[in-house]
């Protein structure tokens, strides 16, 4: 499998996009893009460990919400959501790309708005893998 | 260690049963013999070959029915491989599989001439039961006898297994590396084990028999 | 109804999520990923949360088994699972680089089931690497002070009776372990 965080020129656009993502939201406080098998592409934001933790953990959450949608008969997993009094996390997909996105945003949010956020942002990586 | 190869017509260098099989394999480390074969009769039929240099032996497609207590075991050295159809296509397993197996029919449920059922006995390891013909009792023997050193007596009553089945594991198990026999003096004798206050070790217990029965039913 | 974990560990490779396979009688809840480490483990995907099978006893009885992720990066996968653990199964695959160091590693990181109650250490893909031999990784421990009448066998994660027999073991020796902690 390509190893998209060996990629530095991939690297540095999704750290871009991942900024851009963070001034249309102000309330973005943290993001990160990881591989499927948990290897950081790029963060944003104050991150301990260099998001090591985060997109192991991301790639975990991923998987098992992928096991639970095959459980239940759901077509595949598109993002997991989990919500706090003061802020939610937000990880999703990147289309049909060993890839995924975590966005941690404060209270200001609405869920809405952060998924429509993040898909501007997923499809516009997904679109620059495809050329 | 081994002191000198034999020559292919020095004649058999095993010619009895399998307590002759055993008692000349024990007396050898194979792992250290620089070659050779040795070609296994059972009852005057080519059953096995045995090849040191890798520590492995081919046997018969009706080896496991044709072994039994009253073999006739003639071994003969050879210093090319045998070309016997017998064995033509047969799988390659390890010689600890042979010897184990050998050693449990050699007493045929008395100890073999250098086990003493006075004494002691302990395993520092267990047997590798997954290259090894075994049973649910052996495993609960290795595991007793892994923990502290048991007579012969001890072991069948805390295993439920009867004598024919200790000494017959004992005797395979006294050809491992890591077995001890042990003098009186060399070990106490622990008192029976305490009443299981947490009930932990009846529940495992009883886990376990589920599961043999389980395995069993599966079967 | 009561339940019994058994804890499935070991380097990546090591055949976890196969064994977990062999000895479920349910289908196994696998939670893989595209590996792009195929220069430590050539294979397409790798475990990235757990692998989950059971064998059912009876009405009142089952034993859960979880395959944790070999790589350390998921360790808080494995402090969340061997917390409800009753035993530990190890797995090392005979042809990685540092075969020993790799059950060191796991003994150390999963000390606490071992403590409590039992492990056992299975070596698998010895038709592939002979060397070394379970009695090689029997000298080791016992050097170390690790081993104390612990299970090691050369395994077939494929194999159902192997890894029967390896859990018989554990087991067992888990049994022997709560009648005479000491």
């Amino acid at each position: 499998m390509y190893a998209y965080h060996k990629d530095s020129d991939f690297c540095t656009g999704c750290e871009l996009e991942l900024q851009s993502l963070s001034k249309r939201c102000k309330s973005m406080k943290t993001g990160v893009i990881v591989t499927a098998d948990g290897f950081v592409v790029s963060t944003y934001g104050d991150i301990g460990d260099n998001g090591n933790r985060l997109g192991s953990m991301t790639s975990s959450m991923q998987a098992l919400a992928e096991a639970v949608h095959h459980e239940l008969g759901l077509a595949e997993n598109k993002h997991v959501t989990f919500a706090s009094d003061n802020g939610n996390i937000v990880m999703c997909k990147m289309g049909k790309y060993p890839l995924v996105m975590t966005v941690m945003f404060d209270h200001r949010e609405t869920l809405g708005q952060a998924l429509f956020s993040m898909n501007s942002a997923v499809e516009t990586i997904c679109e620059q893998i495809g050329r | 260690m081994l002191a000198s190869l034999p020559a292919e017509d020095d004649g058999p260098v095993v010619d009895g049963g399998w307590l002759a099989f055993v008692t000349y394999y024990k007396s050898q480390v194979l792992t250290q013999n620089p070659g050779g074969y040795h070609i296994v009769e059972l009852d005057g039929e080519v059953a096995a070959e045995i090849d040191f240099a890798q520590c492995v032996y081919k046997r018969s497609e009706d080896f496991v029915e044709r072994i039994g207590h009253d073999n006739l075991v003639v071994v003969r050295f050879s210093d090319t491989p045998s070309s016997h159809e017998t064995l033509a296509g047969s799988a390659v397993l390890p010689t600890d599989n042979l010897i184990w197996t050998a050693a449990l029919m050699a007493g045929n449920g008395s100890e073999l001439p250098w086990l003493d059922a006075d004494k002691a006995f302990m395993l520092k390891r267990w047997p590798n039961f997954s290259i090894l013909n075994h049973n649910m009792k052996m495993i609960d023997m290795a595991s007793k006898l892994t923990k502290r050193p048991l007579m012969a007596s001890d072991l069948a009553r805390e295993t439920e297994a009867s004598q024919t089945q200790v000494w017959n594991f004992l005797n395979a198990a006294s050809l491992l590396a890591g077995f001890r026999q042990l003098e009186p003096g060399e070990y106490q004798v622990m008192a029976p084990a305490p009443a299981d206050p947490d009930g932990r070790a009846s529940s495992v217990s009883s886990l376990i028999s589920k599961l043999k029965l389980h395995i069993t039913k599966a079967a | 109804m009561p339940e019994h974990v058994i804890l499935v560990a070991g380097p990546m490779g090591a055949g976890k999520t196969t064994a977990i396979q062999s000895l479920s009688e349910t289908p196994v809840v696998s939670t893989e990923a595209m590996n792009t480490e195929t220069d430590i483990a050539d294979k397409p995907t790798t475990t990235v949360a757990l692998d989950y099978g059971e064998i059912n006893l009876d009405d009142t009885d089952k034993i859960r088994l979880y395959g944790v992720p070999g790589q350390q990066r998921f360790d808080f996968m494995w402090r969340i699972l061997e917390k409800r653990a009753l035993g530990l199964i190890i797995l090392v695959n005979n042809d990685t680089e540092n075969p020993f160091e790799e059950v060191e590693h796991f003994m150390k990181e999963f000390s606490s089931i071992s403590d409590r109650g039992g492990l056992v250490v299975g070596v698998t893909r010895s038709d592939l690497q002979a060397e070394p031999a379970v009695s090689d990784y029997m000298s080791h421990l016992e050097d170390l002070g690790l081993s104390e009448g612990m299970p090691i066998f050369t395994v077939d994660p494929r194999d159902k009776e192997h890894m029967v027999t390896l859990l018989m073991s554990l087991l067992t020796n888990i049994q022997s372990k709560c009648e005479r902690p000491n």
